[in-house]
């Protein structure tokens, strides 16, 4: 099959489930109940991608790296509440811990 | 867990003032509100660039799957995928897997953009990513949603930034193409895409419930990433909102 079809096809149906959701939902609003539920999708999926990300580090020192510079920038994010100095406290540890390591 | 509309949540999806301010222009406050997210995610658009341009497919269609998919981990997967000859069936499925969160997060969206005209609805329910879920709860949610007129002006405002994101990332990938592996070497990629991993779910976490999925997520996600095929995100995913729905529960 053509790769380029492939591609498409899967692009094309992650993208009518949306908006499928949210045509249906412009006619039958969600439940109360329902849409708390959709609040808890977020936070889970990203930390659970997160923790895929972490355990495909290749070896301990890095995977300890990773570790550390993931808690400093959630750490940081949670504090201030800014993209940007969340990178930027991550980046300037990982550089430091690199540095050393 | 709180309202949608409290001043907890506002301030958890870190678009307190973004609101009020965007009432004159709306989607140039969008926009502004994106570029932090469009130099965060820049690294990352390179990585998959170079990945897509290294591996045995066409450099052109390893670049389209930044419009054609328009999802970081995705792409990469499909790429994947693609070069390893993987079947179709597989494929799609894993894309949509990875992909199940947006699912939710367009029906979270879906009473700011229930007045929306058809078209709308589409352009904003194919640009929506993490970061434009963040913008578009965090100013979407700022009042009511019976106001025709402050809804238009939350839709320009998702749009502002969806749009911006959406143009920035193809072309971050196309220079991740273009350039190879030589623009991604001089930054640490992988640590950038987790710590901007990291700093969503910060963002997202606004009290007990969130706390709890993120948490149950993240514990669930380490084992779960050993099963086969990208499944294990999605898997632990809906594990840990299982659990913080329980949680949730109980505590009512």
């Amino acid at each position: 099959v053509n790769a380029w079809l492939i591609i498409a096809t899967a692009g094309a149906v992650a993208f009518l489930l949306r908006w499928g959701v949210v045509l249906v939902a412009a006619r039958h609003p969600l439940p109360e109940r329902m849409v708390e539920i959709t609040h808890l999708v977020a936070p889970s999926a990203a930390a659970a991608l997160l923790a895929g990300s972490l355990v495909g580090t290749r070896n301990i020192p890095d995977l300890g790296i990773h570790l550390v510079v993931v808690a400093v920038g959630f750490y940081t994010a949670l504090r201030t509440r800014s993209v940007l100095l969340t990178l930027l406290a991550g980046v300037t540890v990982y550089t430091l811990l690199e540095a050393i390591v | 867990m709180s309202a949608p509309s409290s001043p907890e949540h506002l301030a958890s999806t870190g678009a307190t003032q973004t609101g009020a301010l965007s009432a004159s222009r709306p989607w140039l406050a969008g926009a502004r509100q994106a570029l932090p997210f469009v130099l965060a995610f820049a690294p990352y658009g390179w990585v998959i660039g170079a990945v897509a341009d290294r591996a045995a497919v066409d450099d052109v269609l390893g670049w389209s799957t930044a419009w054609l998919v328009y999802a970081g981990t995705s792409q990469l997967v499909s790429i994947q995928l693609l070069e390893s000859g993987g079947p179709v069936v597989v494929l799609v499925a894993v894309v949509l897997l990875v992909n199940a969160r947006m699912i939710a997060y367009a029906a979270s969206l879906s009473p700011t953009w229930r007045t929306a005209p058809w078209w709308w609805t589409a352009v904003a329910s194919y640009l929506l990513i993490d970061p434009a879920y963040l913008i578009g709860t965090g100013q979407g949610q700022a009042g009511p949603t019976d106001d025709p007129a402050a809804l238009h002006r939350r839709r320009q405002h998702y749009l502002g930034a969806a749009v911006t994101l959406w143009i920035t990332w193809l072309v971050n990938c196309a220079l991740g193409v273009v350039l190879g592996g030589r623009l991604a070497a001089f930054l640490p990629s992988a640590v950038i895409a987790e710590l901007m991993l990291g700093c969503i779910v910060a963002l997202l976490i606004s009290n007990r419930a969130t706390r709890v999925a993120a948490a149950t997520g993240f514990a669930l996600g380490l084992p779960a990433a050993l099963l086969p095929s990208s499944v294990g995100a999605p898997v632990a995913a809906l594990l840990a909102i299982g659990v913080a729905v329980r949680v949730k529960g109980g505590s009512r």
